[in-house]
């Protein structure tokens, strides 16, 4: 069990190192990708199980503490996506690579409408159109891309044969 | 039994990990936003910005080597057969070539960081940007300069072309600075020509926008905008930008003004950490001549001259404009205070 999650976790190390010192460095007109995302994105939807909780719990909370919105809203909606995408790809998997594509396009831009709507809630932002067009849209492509990359990696480390939970590979979630 | 038993609590324990996560980060979520500046989730947070800053800069020079190694791949591989002394002696040209434009560089910025300086007659904290948000709704860069240094949160900073933002938080050795772009930024302004009131705010397209004007405010392109230091928040007169539109919107009672911001978070590396403004009049008379001054000072070396400021009844507020450029080599050491570089 140990040895089945060290790839997850060396990933989340690796991820994190690469939100902190690259992404700033590779912003496009403000528009910077989220490699923590795209991370929990492809585990949701390579390992479900319960420590994919934990993961995006982490992930997220640890892009808050190095970012500078609101602690907790990156974890909480990462949970939420990330229960969504691994049902939604046990669902739908044909291995072909549209679907993964589809689910990050959709997740990704889910994701950044969601937190656009808590800065809103929180007075932290203004406008949602703003929020949607300067930042929502691009950030989710940008994040979209990032996470194509990272997907066949993270598929030749994480094995997709492992699924811990039974509750996701049961047929009536299915 | 005992089977579906286990059976059953392995089908709840990942929706129920789920449930308890989702609960503890909104009990974070609330506790951000109910607490203040200095709640336990705030300096946490600022705990992690501080760690991140040095893997940030890592980041940056990671990336700066890369560009170095591919383009000296690309040379290698271009024509490695004729591969020649000459090729090898142009490429090492190049890269003192490339070495000197960066000291010159940065023996530009620095300049106009000294000419505003003395312009402005500046108390300050010399620091460079380390590092920029790792999340792209926010305009956030991170200052090597802390507390140990005498930073604070609330002070204002300055690049070589005026006001650029206002420092959020600061440890032992490092700083954040939300900067004037940035949608959560609201400074208290006027209108240099008829001294109107009014707000500048960021906003997420990365533009300024002059707001809560009088109705009867005459606001037109090219005007200087300056800090009213009303709020206390920022000293009086330091350059915020320059009106670059006006533009009246059928229904709407007030018109929407875009200011053009001093540097975009990309632009400068060098900063000044303003600690007192030592003659606010001066700075305020002499803003006119330092919008100018700062033009030119980012487009070319030489930033003297034009300021002959137009009211001229504080004669050495004028002269110190006018004179900035000559004398700040000079006097850049005699203006240095405590923690100043």
């Amino acid at each position: 069990m140990r040895s089945a999650l060290l790839p997850v976790v060396i990933g989340a190390v690796i991820v994190t190192l690469l939100q902190i010192a690259v992404a700033p460095n590779i912003a496009l007109f403000s528009a910077m990708p989220n490699f923590m995302v795209a991370y929990v994105l492809i585990v949701a939807m390579l390992r479900p199980g319960t420590s994919l909780y934990v993961l995006a719990f982490v992930l997220g909370l640890l892009y808050d503490l190095f970012g500078y919105g609101p602690v907790g809203a990156m974890p909480f909606l990462l949970i939420l996506v990330s229960f969504v995408v691994s049902r939604a790809f046990a669902l739908l998997n044909n291995d072909t690579v549209f679907v993964p594509l589809a689910l990050f396009v959709a997740a990704d831009f889910l994701l950044e409408l969601l937190y656009a709507a808590f800065l809103l809630g929180l007075g932290m932002a203004d406008s949602v159109l703003d929020a949607m067009i300067y930042r929502a849209l691009p950030c989710a492509l940008y994040s979209t891309v990032a996470g194509l990359v990272l997907y066949p990696i993270a598929r030749h480390f994480l094995a997709t044969e492992v699924i811990s939970d039974v509750h996701t590979a049961t047929p009536r979630f299915r | 039994m005992a089977l579906k038993f286990h059976d059953n609590a392995a089908i709840l324990r990942g929706p129920l990990v789920a449930v308890i996560l989702l609960v503890v980060s909104l009990a974070l979520v609330t506790a951000y936003a109910r607490e203040g500046e200095g709640g336990p989730v705030h300096a946490v947070q600022n705990a992690f910005s501080a760690v991140a800053a040095p893997v940030g800069m890592a980041g940056s020079s990671v990336s700066s080597a890369s560009d170095s190694v591919g383009t000296a791949i690309e040379d290698l591989t271009a024509d490695a057969s004729t591969l020649s002394g000459l090729r090898e002696q142009n490429g090492q040209l190049r890269g003192l070539v490339g070495q000197l434009e960066e000291y010159r560089q940065e023996a530009q910025r620095l300049q106009g960081l000294l000419d505003i300086k003395d312009q402005y007659a500046l108390t300050s904290v010399a620091a460079r940007v380390v590092g920029r948000s790792s999340d792209s709704w926010n305009d956030v860069v991170t200052l090597d300069k802390g507390t140990a240094d005498g930073i604070s949160a609330g002070l204002p900073v300055m690049s070589g072309t005026g006001l650029v933002g206002q420092v959020i938080s600061a440890t032992p050795h490092t700083c954040d600075v939300r900067l004037l772009t940035d949608q959560q930024s609201g400074i208290a302004v006027l209108v240099q020509s008829s001294r109107a009131e009014g707000i500048v705010r960021g906003s997420l397209e990365g533009l300024l926008y002059l707001e809560d004007l009088e109705s009867t405010a005459e606001v037109k392109a090219g005007d200087v905008i300056v800090t009213s230091g009303l709020g206390g928040s920022f000293f009086r007169g330091l350059v915020v930008g320059e009106v670059v539109s006006v533009e009246q919107q059928a229904g709407d009672t007030s018109p929407v003004i875009v200011v053009s911001p001093n540097a975009d978070a990309d632009s400068f590396e060098e900063v000044l950490v303003v600690t007192a403004v030592g003659n606010a009049s001066a700075a305020d008379e002499g803003a006119s001549s330092g919008a100018s001054a700062n033009d030119s000072a980012s487009s070319s070396n030489s930033s003297s001259s034009s300021g002959t400021s137009s009211s001229s009844s504080d004669s050495s507020s004028s002269s110190s404009s006018s004179s900035s450029s000559s004398s700040s080599s000079d006097d850049a050491s005699s203006d240095d205070e405590g923690g100043d570089e």
